[in-house]
Parts: structure tokens; sequence; C-alpha cells
């Protein structure tokens, strides 16, 4: 579709078949942003499940699936955060970032109640929200976001939709999977390659094994 | 947490954004005030240091400061990133990446200190270089006057590897001009395999720096490959770097749509949907598994006929397989070769073939063949269906090149060198070796140039007599009697008495006959200088380790008296280890010294980002006023600070001998260092050589053969051969000619006594052994969490987050537990290399090993960590 291929929002590539869940991402935009310890604008979701049972000889039956999902803020297209705001202090750019205006949050945490991806953290200590920006700033200097720079697999990336697709194939939204939640909700900006393990969004058979890490 | 739980439910939430009351409609329509763009660069430095900590990857890191702080770090991501081209960015992983927490961490250590109180107390008072200096010479001094260089060791330590690396170091080099020191053999890591390996394809095989030369093909390999099996190779958590051998896996398999089988109690990340088939086996039983395989490919070969050329070559390199080459062998055997002394061992009968078909000796009562290790056999014990076991083995009958590997996690167990050797005789049973898309079973290599060209120099520099370029200026005296490294705190208790026959200690003189005229170690080690290594937290049964350095001899320099004379710890970090010294000297971290060292993939120059932290030293610095003490005017003659000693390494790197001049010189790097990156190489194939000749085998044993049947291992299983421990191996004491499956103590056979589950425990992703333990973050990211099957929680009605006391016979630590479907039924798993802190007879710090014995394997008196049997309850 050539209207795709024009999309110039700003997106997310993440790419679950190469992922290992190293958490360098996570970690490193905690690092670059100087997050406090329980605030992360991107999180690694460790997402599995299993069947187990014995045999009357002593052998087991045993089936695991996991697969890790890196997840920040996804610019969307939609966003429950913006319209959630009572204030305008979150708003969607111009190139399709969410940001936040610091000067006018009033840290009410309305639009994290909202966002389905948890993507908008409070910063407790000066009473703001705060949240992925895209690291707008280093890209305007040609730099790549923390967690892009930091993704030990090369499996995440950014760009804007159009780049991506051209890169990587797919759309944004399509294709989710577990534990994210359904796409139609505010259309998320993020692409994602799934592994022989993923699950779909909505799966039953699993659940997020690392609910403290996150 | 709330927002938490949203993201799970909130597939059917689509209404929830009206939960404010508020809508933008409602909002101020004030103009958003845009942030001005400014550079978010502007004013930071940056300079290359490299995580130097025991994954062995080695990563660059970036250090960017500002101010002179270090503000965060950043991987390598300059230049080209193609994995086709083997040019590609070393990146760090998390791990690396939280150097500052490191660096600026609570319990950093930031001037030198001396124990006031008993020890182990934790009661220091602070003292200058100067009296630090003046106490270590003087104490080292008199232990070799009084009881010689053998009761002096340098203890094990892999964090920080500038200093640690097996053959070089400041400190080695001090000891060797010296006149030597207790240089113990085998690693934490891989005792069991690197004598397993030994004794089946040859000394010649053996690692020369570890990690590298095991005769194990590249993971790049895999790309041959038609069929992976692995035995815990687990190369995505070991090595979660952007740039080394996980990241190598990764890629390989993405390129080559093999079938990959792997075997693990833990559903590990090296799965992840690579895997064809995920086999939970339990711990311990993967020798039973072999067993099995071997039985279904010795009946293709010998009953129904089947795979003649696969049973050809086989035949050709393996000693043991059947009787008829035993008996072949013995008969002519040559006085030249090494083996010939060990000739009344040989007891062709003790083969192979009829050991695992149940036939000959091995046969029943009635000669029946009821003793055959059939997959039937296996299944119960190791916990997998026969049909299961029956597939695998059709698999690398049928495969074209199968790519048998190994972790080193399957032989930390009580019966190690068992299931390794079983492990090495399994390629060469399939002809599945030494050629295109196959393995010899081991450890595959990382995909690299190997070490770079810096190593080298220091190599040599450690090692006063080597000719080179630092100059030599002792006598050629080495320390010829090595103790297993496992027996590193049993040899300040009874080291005196210690034999070949007894204990496994190497270089010491016996006679094959008569044990009455065995040489004993002769004294017990008495002065310990350990340098970026935590043994204390890292030995097995940490109890039992607090108990020997608690004790105080009489008086110093009684070289049969237990306890220590003096215990140094030279680091970064109070570790569970420095709080059991005596005198605690701070080293500088990776980032406050210069240095030169090659990763995986690059060589990295690096200069100091920082000023070292308090009064902190580069171990070196110290070395060198120890050596001025000591009166070694040789010590360092061509530099006596880190930075001169690096600008000669450098120099000797590009313009020595062994020099590369590709290698960037200093000149325009001074202020930032630099990452040079190597092209890794063209995939290897591991023993190409040793295999490539059917009808001439070459292999470093003294057959030449592979080793399946080792005389030598029959002499000491024999009544005149090594002491055994029956109490906790049974009446071979875990010795046999041929490799068994062999029920130990705290296996999943032995008696429950109380503690009905199988403890492993693996290198956490959140650290890297114990290093990093002390990082908030990556404590945070990585829960320390003790991993229970979802069908034992149920049972023993224990749900995620609980705490848990986790009890083995030695001690109990306390840890909250997290179900998940990632382990094996009657299997619990934790992370190893947590803190181990003591608190009302509980370790609350988690640590393995205050779980793990102090028992040496049968054969290479190794590390049997994995072999722990504990019960968890509530706290």
């Amino acid at each position: 579709m050539t209207q795709a291929n024009e999309n110039k929002a700003f997106a997310f590539y993440f790419d679950a078949s190469r992922c290992n869940g190293c958490k360098g991402c996570q970690v490193s935009c905690k690092d670059g942003r100087g997050l406090s310890i329980d605030r992360n604008f991107r999180r690694v979701y460790e997402y599995g499940g299993g069947t187990f049972s014995q045999n009357g000889d002593g052998t087991m039956e045993q089936s695991s699936f996991a697969y890790y999902a890196s997840v920040s803020c996804n610019h969307c297209e939609k966003p429950a955060c913006t319209s959630a705001c009572p204030t305008g202090a979150m708003h969607k750019k111009a190139n399709g970032i969410v940001a936040i205006h610091d000067d006018i949050c009033i840290g009410c945490s309305s639009c994290a109640e909202a966002c389905p991806y948890d993507a908008p953290q409070l910063d407790t200590n000066r009473g703001k929200m705060t949240k992925c920006d895209g690291c707008f700033e280093r890209l305007e200097f040609g730099l790549k976001p923390f967690c892009v720079q930091s993704c030990s697999q090369r499996a995440l990336d950014c760009g804007t939709v159009a780049e991506l697709q051209a890169r990587y194939g797919g759309a944004p939204g399509v294709g989710h999977i577990a534990p994210l939640p359904n796409s139609n909700i505010t259309q998320p900006n993020l692409l994602i390659r799934s592994s022989p393990c993923t699950r779909p969004t909505g799966d039953t058979n699993g659940s997020v094994l690392n609910p403290n890490e996150v | 947490m709330k927002r938490r739980d949203f993201l799970k439910v909130s597939a059917a939430s689509a209404a929830v954004a009206t939960v404010t009351g508020c809508s933008s409609d409602s909002a101020d329509p004030a103009k958003p005030i845009e942030q001005p763009i400014t550079d978010p660069i502007a004013g930071e430095s940056h300079a290359w240091a490299q995580c130097q900590s025991n994954c062995w990857a080695w990563c660059p890191l970036k250090v960017i400061t500002k101010d002179g702080k270090i503000i965060r770090v950043e991987p390598h991501s300059e230049g080209d990133d193609n994995f086709n081209t083997g040019r590609i960015h070393n990146k760090a992983c998390a791990k690396g990446l939280m150097l500052k927490e490191l660096v600026y961490s609570p319990e950093r250590l930031t001037k030198p200190l001396k124990r006031t109180g008993p020890r182990g107390s934790g009661q220091f008072e602070e003292i200058s270089w100067e009296q630090a200096a003046n106490e270590v010479a003087q104490s080292l001094r008199s232990t070799i006057d009084t009881c010689g260089n053998r009761a002096v060791m340098l203890g094990n330590g892999s964090g920080a590897a500038h200093s640690s690396y097996p053959i070089m170091g400041p400190h080695v080099r001090l000891m060797n001009m010296l006149g030597g020191f207790q240089k113990t053999y085998g690693y934490y890591s891989a005792s069991m395999k690197e004598m397993a390996i030994a004794y089946t394809f040859g000394e010649g095989t053996k690692n020369f720096a570890y990690g590298q030369g095991t005769g194990s093909s590249s993971v790049t390999e895999m790309k041959y490959s038609d069929y992976v099996l692995s035995f815990g190779y687990n190369p995505v958590e070991m090595f979660m770097t952007g740039g080394g051998e996980g990241h190598h896996f990764i890629q390989t398999l993405e390129q080559n749509d093999l079938k990959f089988v792997y075997i693990d109690p833990r559903y590990t990340d090296t799965c992840l949907g690579r895997e064809d088939d995920w086999i939970g086996i339990r711990p311990m039983t993967d020798g039973a598994f072999i067993e099995a395989l071997f039985h279904e490919i010795l009946t293709a070969y010998y009953i129904d006929g089947s795979h003649v050329e696969k049973r050809q070559f086989a035949e050709s390199f393996i000693l043991g397989l059947t009787a008829e080459t035993l008996t072949e062998y013995s008969a002519n055997l040559s006085p030249s070769d090494d083996n010939y002394g060990y000739k009344d061992y040989i007891h062709p009968e003790e083969n192979l073939k009829d050991y695992i078909l149940g036939l000959g000796k091995f046969a029943d009562e009635n000669g029946a063949n009821t003793h055959a290790k059939t997959p039937e056999w296996a299944a119960p014990i190791c916990g997998i269906p026969a049909h299961k076991i029956r597939q695998v083995a059709q698999d690398l009958l049928s495969a074209s090149a199968p790519f048998i590997c190994s972790g080193q996690g399957v032989q930390r167990s009580a019966q190690g060198e068992q299931v390794m050797r079983m492990i090495y005789t399994l390629p060469v049973l399939l002809n599945a070796v030494g050629r295109r898309g196959t393995n010899n079973g081991d450890l595959p290599m990382v995909a690299s140039a190997g070490p770079g060209a810096a190593p080298i120099p220091m190599a040599a520099w450690s090692d006063p007599t080597f000719p080179g370029f630092l100059g030599g200026t002792a006598p050629a005296t080495v320390i010829k009697a090595k103790i297993p490294t496992y027996k590193t705190y049993e040899a300040m208790e009874r080291g005196f008495e210690m034999t070949n026959r007894s204990d496994g200690v190497r270089g010491l003189k016996f006679d094959i006959k008569d044990p009455s005229n065995d040489e004993t170690y002769g004294t017990n080690i008495k002065f310990l200088m350990t340098v970026a290594g935590n043994t204390v937290n890292q030995h097995g049964d940490i109890n039992e380790v607090k108990r020997i350095l608690s004790i105080e001899p009489s008086s110093p320099g009684q070289p049969e008296e237990p306890g220590l004379d003096m215990h140094v710890v030279i680091d970064t970090q109070m570790t569970p280890t420095a709080q059991w010294a005596d005198i605690v000297l701070p080293d500088t971290t990776w980032t406050e010294r210069w240095d030169l060292i090659a990763s995986d993939n690059a060589t990295v120059l690096t200069v100091p980002s920082i000023k070292p932290i308090g009064e902190s030293k580069p171990m070196f610095e110290f070395m060198v006023m120890l050596a001025d003490k000591l009166g070694l005017s040789g010590y360092a003659t061509k530099g006596r600070t880190q930075e001169a000693l690096t600008k000669t390494f450098l120099d000797e790197a590009i313009n020595g001998v062994l020099g590369d001049t590709t290698l960037p010189p200093l000149e325009g790097h001074e202020k930032t260092g630099y990452v040079y990156i190597h092209p890794f190489d063209e995939p290897a194939i591991g023993m190409e050589k040793e295999f490539s000749k059917p009808d001439k085998p070459g292999l470093s044993t003294p057959s030449k053969l592979v080793e399946t049947y080792s005389p030598r291992i029959a002499w000491m299983a024999s009544a005149e051969g090594w002491e055994k421990d029956t109490e906790a191996y049974g009446a071979t004491g875990g010795l046999s000619a041929i490799p068994k499956y062999v029920p130990t103590w705290e296996s999943f056979e032995s008696d429950d006594d109380g503690y009905p589950l199988q403890l492993v425990n693996y290198h956490t992703k959140g650290r890297a052994h114990s290093t990093f333990h002390n990082c908030p973050t990556l404590r945070k990211v990585y829960e320390d969490a003790i991993w229970v099957n979802p069908y034992d929680a149920n049972t023993l009605g224990i749900i995620s987050g609980e705490m848990l006391d986790v009890t083995s016979p030695r001690g109990t630590i306390q840890v909250a537990a997290k179900v998940t479907p990632r382990i094996a039924m009657g299997v619990v798993a934790i992370g190893q290399g947590a803190w181990h802190k003591e608190l009302a007879g509980k370790d609350v710090g988690g640590c393995a090993n205050t779980l793990t014995r102090q028992k040496a394997t049968p054969l290479a008196k190794g590390n049997p960590m994995n072999t722990v049997r504990v019960r968890i309850t509530k706290a």
C-alpha cells in the first residue's frame, strides 16, 4: 500500500525470534535517562507456559514455551494517554512521538491509568509523569535511542513506519503477541516479528513469568 | 502492581480511558510548550573500558563521563555491523552497562584495611599502603622461609581479566620470581571436562587458554549441520553479549533450519522457539540417557548390522569399544606407549559393547542380556520416556552431520567425568567428529579470531623465565606439585599429608604397585593471596569454608598445623571473601586504570575515564611495592605504573615478535583508548586433523586412540590404585575403566533422606558468577528466586513470591519462590553467585554454595555443584 510507505510516524520494531531477554534495552534506558529503580520506560516481559504430568513408570511428560517481549511507549495513533490527560501536557508531536510538557503536567496519573502498555511512569519525587519520548533529542542529532543502541541481538529498532516496513516488512499493530493488549485499542506504532514460541494477544495458555522484574 | 495487572487484562478493557473522568476535550487547550532541542551529548567525554568479568566475552564498554563522574555506559556500536562479514558491533550486555553501579557502590573498597577482630568478623582498621606492603611482604617471606613455596597459594580469581588470566598477571610474576607458588589445577568452571577430555582425546586437546583450544568446533560450524544435540550448551544465557558466542549462536541458527534438540532440566533462553524438542532431564542422569543412546547405536551396528561405515569408523578410533580391540591393543603394547605401565589393568571383558548390550561379563546369571542399557532401563531414571530417547538415537544415526555439544553444567556434578567421557565418545561412535558440520561433544568455540595479539606479551611477562621483552631475572623455579582447585580449603587443614593417590595431587611421586612410598605434599597452605576472586562465596559448602578460615594457628610458620597465617584479598568490593581476609587492598575498577585486553572480537585499549576512587590503586602498582620490599629488583624494569606497563604491552602487541602491526598505535587515542574489531574467522572444524585418517589414528593419548577405555583410569579404579571414597561413591570410588552411569550421593536414585528435590544452580543472566551482585538495577531486573515447577508448587502449596527456606544437609538459604514452567518436575533451580549473608543461622543472601557440598569428584577432584538435594519449606 502506498499509504503505508508514506507513513512518517515514529515507530518501534521488535523481533521476538531474536530477543534473548538480556534487558540491555531496559537497563540502558534507566541508565541513560537517569530513572529510579522502580521506573522503567521500557520493560522486558517474560511470557511462558507449559504442561506437566508424570507417567506410571516415573517418566515425565513436559512441554514448555517461553519468550520475551520488550515494550515501551508505542507512540500510538490513538493514544489513550493524551485523551485522558486533563491538562494537555501529554501530547502527540508532529513526528508521532507522544511526549509530556513537564511544566504543565500535574502528576495526576490519569494517563498511566489509561495506557494499556504501562508506558507513563510517575516520578514520585517530583510529582510529574514521565515516559519514553523516543529519545527525541538523540534522534535529532542522529543518535539512536538508548534501548535500540543497546539491543545485544539486533532485535529492536526504530524509525518511521515506512522505514521499518521497508526494512522488516509487517505493519504496525499486526500480529501482536501476548501479553500485549489488543492493538485495536490505541493503534500502537509497534511492528513485531513473532517466533515459533510466541502466542497471539489474548492467549490464555501462558502468563507473565516475571512480574517482579518489570 | 496495579498497572502490571492492567497490561495483562487490558485486552478486555477498552473502556479504560474513561476511568479518569477527564478527557483532552476538557483540558486547557494552551499551546504545547516544546522543549528546546539541545545536543544530548554536549559536555560529555568518553573513554573505552572493558567488562573484565568472567563470562569470558570481555565486551568493550564506552564509559561516558561529565565533570569527572561517570554518567552512563554505552555499548560498542561503531563501524560495520554485519554478521556475514564477521565485522560486528561488540555490544556488551546489561551487566557491563551497569559498571557505574560497581564503581560507585556502597561496598566499594577505597582504603587498605587490616583485620582487628576475629577473622570473618568484618572488623577492620584503615592502614597505609606502606604498612600493608610491609606486613604482606614480611608474612610472605616468613612463610617461604619456614614452610617453603609450596605453602603459598594464589587463590582462584577471575573477576578482573587483566590480572587473573590463568597464565598471566602481576601477582603471578611476583610469585614466580620468589620461587613459585601453589598453582592449583582445574577450574570451578570445567575441572571434570578438562580431565575427561585429556583422558579421552589426549592432553594435546586440552585448553591452552580456557575457552579456546578444547578441540571443539566453532559455534558457527553449526551452519553446516542438520542436527544439533545439546547437553545443556546454553550460549544465549552464558554469553548474553551482542558480540560473542550467544549472538553467534542465534545468528547461525537463524540462517540454518536444522533440527535442534536441547537437553537440560531448565528450559533456557537458548530455546525460546529455536528448539525442536526440549528434553527436561533430571540432573545427573544424562549418563543413563547416553547409555541408552549407545544401546540403540550398538544394536544397530552389532545386532542389526546396519550403518557399517559408522561402525568401522568407531572401531578404528575407539579403544574399548569391543573386547577384540582391547585384546589386540594389549597384545601389541610397546614399552614406548605411555600405557605400557598400566598393561596389567587392561581387561578386554570390560568393554563398552558388552557393558551396554548386557553381554559377556555383563550378562545376568543366566547368561541373558537383561542388564542391557535399553531406553526402557534409562527412562525411569532420567525421566524421559523411552520413545523419546529412541527418537534421539534414530535422529543421530540418520543425520548427515550431527553436531553434538555440551555446556559445563552437566559436568559440574558428582559423576561429571563419567558423563563427559560418554559425551566425547558419542560423536566418535557416530562418525560425527572431525568433519564438516560436526563437533567433538565439547563446548563449542566462539566464532572469533581468538585472543588477539594483546594477551600474548602479558602472558610472556608473567613468566620471568620467558626469554621475552621484559627480561627474566629469576631462576626457572616452579612448584611442580599441583593440588586440585577444589581442595583449596582442605589443603589449609591437611595439605601436608596429601598424595597423588589420596587427593589427586599432581607432580608428586607415586609407585603404581606400592603405595607406601608415595610422596606427600609436606605442608599445609599457610599464605593465601586472592586477586579479584571470591572463593569463600564460590567454593562449595560456605559454612565449611568459614570453619576452615576461622582456624588460627598457635604460631605462624607451622607447616602441619591447620589454618592460614595470612589471607590477603585484593578487590574492588567488600565481597564475602574480603570479609574473611587479614589484609584487604582496594584495586581500581575496569575504568580507572590503563589496560590492554582482547575480547572475543576486539582488542581494547583502556584509558581511565575517571580518577581512582579513594586511595584505590591498580593491583600491579601494589605488586611493585611488594617487589621492592622483597628485593626483587628485576620485577618491573619496563614500567612501574599501570600506565607505563600498558604502553609497553601495546608497543609489544604491535611491534613485538608475535605482534600485530595492524593494531592502532597509542597516538591519537591517549584520551579515549580504542576498540579495534577483529573480524571473526570462517567456521573451524574441531579435531579435523586427529580424525582424518581412520587407518592411522593420531590423537595425543598414549594409544593415539580415543581412550573410551582408559588403562590409566583402570589402574586408579583397581585395588592398588587411588584411594576410594566409598562413603560418597560406593565400592568403586566412582572410578571405572570405561565411563558408566553411576548413581551417587544426593542423586535422583539415592535415598531421599528428607531432601526430596534436586537442585541445579545455574549462571544467572544478572551476574557473572558473583560479580555484579551488588548492582541494585541488576538485582531488580533479574530476580533471584528459586524456580519451582508448577506441578511441584501445586503439590507443596507454594505460590510465586512466597519466601522459602531451602535446606540441604549443609545449610539453609532464604529466597523467594518463582513458580515457572521453565524447570523440570522434581527439580528446583537458583542462579549461583548471590553473596552469602548469614542472619540467625540462615543465609538470607541466597548463595547456592550454602547448600553445595565440599566433596571432590572421583577423577578430577572437582566441584560437583549440581549434585545437591534439598527440601523447601515456607520461611
